[in-house]
Parts: C-alpha cells; structure tokens; sequence
C-alpha cells in the first residue's frame, strides 16, 4: 500500500498553514514560513483559490496572486489584503477593510502586512499582549508600522476585528496577532536612541 | 519487498490525505477563523468523504487538513485505541498520508478523539481535535439554528442559565452530564462535544490547541492555547465534575482517573480506565518495562492541576 504523493507544492501549502494556523494560536510567537517561495507567494497560494478575494497594495505581488483564481477586488470588499509595505498612504485603503458582523464576524478581512527589514531604521513599537493563545502577558517589539495601524485596530470591538499576520519576508517568518489579542503599547521610541 | 517498493509508481488516484487541494484550502481558511474567534462556529464545506456523516467527519477532515509525513497521530473513540470507529479512522488517515501512529497520548502530534481528553496533560504544540455530533450548545431551548445564531451574535444565553435553575429545583443539582455547556473567553457559549465533565476543565487554559469540528453539521470552531473556557454554573452552587473516587481500576488499582463502569450479572461493577493508552502504560509499568508516564490532570487524590478551578460540592438547601 503506497500513499498518496505529498507534492512539493502539497508540502508548501500545508506548511504555510501549519505556520499561519500556530501564529494565531500563539499570537506574538514567530513561525517559520517554507523557504520554497517567497513568503507572500507562499500565503497566497495556501489560502487562494477561485473562491477568495484579495487587494494588493502592490501591482507585481497582485498579478502573481491573481494566478491562484482568486479575485482582485476594492479593499472594502476583498477578504485577503496584502501590503508587503505598510505606509501611511496604505493607512486609507486598510481602514476600509471589513471587520465582520456580530452575525457573521467570520466575514472580517483577514491583513497580512510585511515588515521592512530588522536592520531598517524606523521606529520601534513595544507591545504587551494578552488574551487566547498568550499565557499571562507576552512583551513584543515590532519595526515598521505606522501608528495609524493601531488606532484602526482599536476601533473594533471583539469578536469583531481584523486577523493580522506580520510578515517578513527576508527570514521567511509570520507573527499573528488575530482579533481576540489585546494589545497595549508600552512605549514608543526610534531607533536612534 | 524494497524492490517491489522501487518498482511500484506512487499511488495517483487520490490527492495526497484524500481531500482534494480546493477542500483542504477551504477547511483551513475556516480554521483559521475558527482560532481567531474562540468557541465562534464557523461554517465550512464539509466534503464527502467514504465514512457516512456522523462517523466522525468533522474531525477526519480536520484531521486530514493538518496531517503530514511527520505527524504522530493517536485516535481514540471513549478512550479507546482499539475501538472499530478509532481503528478504521486511523487506518484510513495513515493509508492516505504516511503518517505515523501511537497509542501515547505524549507522543502524538495530532490526537483525533471522539469524546474524551487523555488523562495526561498535554502540552503545547499539540493538536486535539475533537468530533462533534451536535456542535449547537442551544439546541435545547432553541430549535431554530438562525435563531440560535442570533442568540450567539447577541451572546443572549439566559435560556441557558433558565435551564440550569430548573435543574436545581428538580434535581438539586446540574443533571447535564456530556456536552456542559460551556463559555470560551468569556464570549461564546460551545458545546466541548459529548466528552465527560470530567473533560471539560481540561480544556480551561490547556497548552495544547483544540479544533472542534462536525461534519455532518458543517460547524468547526476551536479552543486556542490559554484559553479560558468556564462550564456554566452559578456563583453559588459550583460545576462539578463525576464522582467516581470510590472506584478503582481493577487492573492497575488507578483512581481518580475517568473509568468505564462493567456491570457484573450479580449485581455489583467492576471498573476498569477509560483511557487505554494510559492504561496500557501504568501496565508496563508495573511488569517493570521502561515507560514515561506523564503528570495528568487529576492527580491520585483527585486534585485537579488549576488550583481552585473546580470547588468543593454545595447542594442547594430544601425549599429554598
């Protein structure tokens, strides 16, 4: 008896899963994306099909991800939004993005934002997080983000909410932070210090 | 063997784990949203598949979502390895993905279970899934699932709370036994599947993921890690779990662990451990064989590992 064959592009699908599926039961705890693809070719082609929708902040990653079937659509309606940079002028469109209904909060997008690189100056954000998947209280320190993402964030209520996955590409890793994590920021201060 | 193995073309008929690329995407785009929103039902596909609906297709095709090369996988029917239902599920799982078995609930990587928890604690990066037959906590005072789904959406439980009162004034003590009704992060009311009560506070801030899922409902939904999930009850008259501190394995002489009853034709039981793999180790154990046993949930004097979770029984007064 030989089993069915597990197909590289089998291998990378699911262990794009497996990595997204631990980032949001431990959110805040980096998960290892497979090396095989970009890390954003990756996602897409884990989660996309003819049945999904998705925005692209960024025109080459959008007409790769088009190749999966799925749709290209406004952000307002899409249900995958990906920035590989998240920059203030990004800020309009991601605050369009659904947050869900209390009928069906299964309907929110779900936001996957790439961090610039750890070497990159820019300013630090320091995060205290709590709530399913974090025992007691987890300290993390993300690069890159504008502020504005924060305050979009915060003016949903759980179980409303967007699911964010960080993402960076250069170590092929993803951090999520789904809609049932409070966040607090400690401090904030830039790189110069 | 080997060269018969060389010569012999991998198997193509079937996608690798059975469920074509479409299916597993679609169940594990839900699943996600499923660990986003604790205890939230979240509605899937739920594919054919060639066990009948209510045989534990939820939990298979969870199961198959997450399988690889690499997974241990244990699967348990009532505690039982052996089990036709446990057994065939994990012979067709294996045939279809490569993955290894176990019967050590520390070993496995995976644990598709129909109905209990292992009594050994288990720890993160593990991955329970439970099969659910009815996955609606309110069924009972609702008949209508739209309107159970607003009930949700309002998270409007007082039928809920109504029904354990009347309990009390009948019965003078919660009488659900499977399936208590539970609260997860303090927003969604679940329903942890037909397990025992004495399962349902191993879920309460557990290391181990749990994906709950029924196929014949189409409804998965999950307990992330460090979650807290609290069993309806009031502040006065506390959950509680079995009671079975007078019986004793008769094999192994264990206690305080879940047992099966054996009614004998003369009246009186025998008790034997519910959860074979555990029992199967405390076995080897006495005949000297070389075993890890890990801590449980219950300790030998009936102590559950949370400190203060569970509390000490109160009977409602008479006519109060």
């Amino acid at each position: 008896m030989f089993e069915p064959l597990y197909t590289p592009q089998e291998a990378q699908d699911r262990r794009a899963f497996l990595a997204l599926l631990w980032a949001a039961s431990q959110p805040g705890c980096w998960q290892s994306l497979p090396s095989t693809a970009p890390s954003f070719i990756a996602l897409g082609q884990a989660l996309l099909d003819l049945e999904t929708s998705f925005y692209a902040a960024d025109e080459a990653l959008a007409r790769q991800l088009a190749r999966t079937g799925a749709r290209a659509l406004p952000p307002e309606r899409a249900d995958y939004l990906f920035f590989p940079v998240l920059r203030d002028e990004h800020l309009e469109a991601l605050s369009q993005a659904q947050r869900g209904t209390l009928l069906y909060p299964d309907s929110a997008a779900t936001i996957f934002i790439g961090l610039s690189d750890p070497h990159d100056e820019g300013v630090e954000l320091r995060l205290t997080l709590q709530g399913p998947g974090v025992n007691g209280l987890l300290q993390i320190a993300l690069r890159g983000i504008p502020f504005g993402l924060w305050t979009l964030r915060a003016q949903a209520r759980y179980p409303l909410g967007w699911d964010i996955y960080f993402v960076e590409p250069e170590r092929g890793q993803v951090l999520g932070l789904p809609r049932s994590t409070q966040v607090r920021l400690s401090e904030a201060h830039s790189q110069e210090e | 063997m080997s060269r018969l193995a060389a010569l012999a073309k991998p198997q193509t008929g079937y996608s690798y784990a059975f469920m074509d690329a479409f299916a597993k995407r679609e169940l594990r785009r839900r699943m996600l949203k499923a660990v986003a929103i604790p205890g939230y039902q979240v509605p899937y596909a739920s594919r054919e598949l060639p066990i009948a609906r209510g045989w534990g297709t939820g939990g298979l095709q969870a199961t198959l979502s997450l399988v690889g090369p690499e997974t241990v996988l244990k699967v348990i029917d009532q505690g039982a390895d052996d089990s036709v239902n446990a057994a065939n599920l994990r012979r067709f799982i294996t045939r279809m993905s490569g993955c290894q078995t176990t019967t050590d609930a520390l070993q496995a990587t995976i644990i598709q279970s129909r109905h209990r928890i292992p009594e050994e604690i288990l720890r993160e990066g593990q991955i329970l899934v439970l099969q659910v037959p009815d996955p609606e906590p309110l069924r009972a005072v609702q008949s209508d699932s739209s309107a159970c789904h607003h009930m949700h959406a309002d998270a409007d439980y007082g039928q809920m709370w109504l029904v354990l009162y009347e309990q009390l004034v009948r019965y003078k003590r919660y009488i659900q036994g499977a399936s208590y009704p539970s609260l997860v992060n303090g927003r969604y009311l679940i329903s942890p599947s037909p397990i025992p009560r004495w399962d349902t506070p191993k879920l309460h801030r557990a290391a181990h993921l749990t994906i709950l899922s029924a196929g014949r409902e189409k409804r998965i939904y999950a307990v992330p890690p460090y979650t807290d999930v609290r069993p309806l009850e009031f502040s006065d008259i506390p959950f509680q779990v079995e009671d079975q501190r007078t019986w004793a394995d008769e094999r192994t002489g264990a206690r305080y662990k879940f047992m099966n009853e054996l009614p004998q034709a003369d009246g009186t039981a025998r008790y034997e451990l519910s959860d074979t793999g555990y029992a199967e180790k405390l076995i080897a154990k006495q005949r000297g064989q070389a075993v890890t046993i890990g801590r449980t949930y219950y300790d030998d004097e009936g102590n559950f590992y949370h400190d203060g979770y569970l509390k000490p029984p109160v009977i409602p007064e008479q006519g109060g």
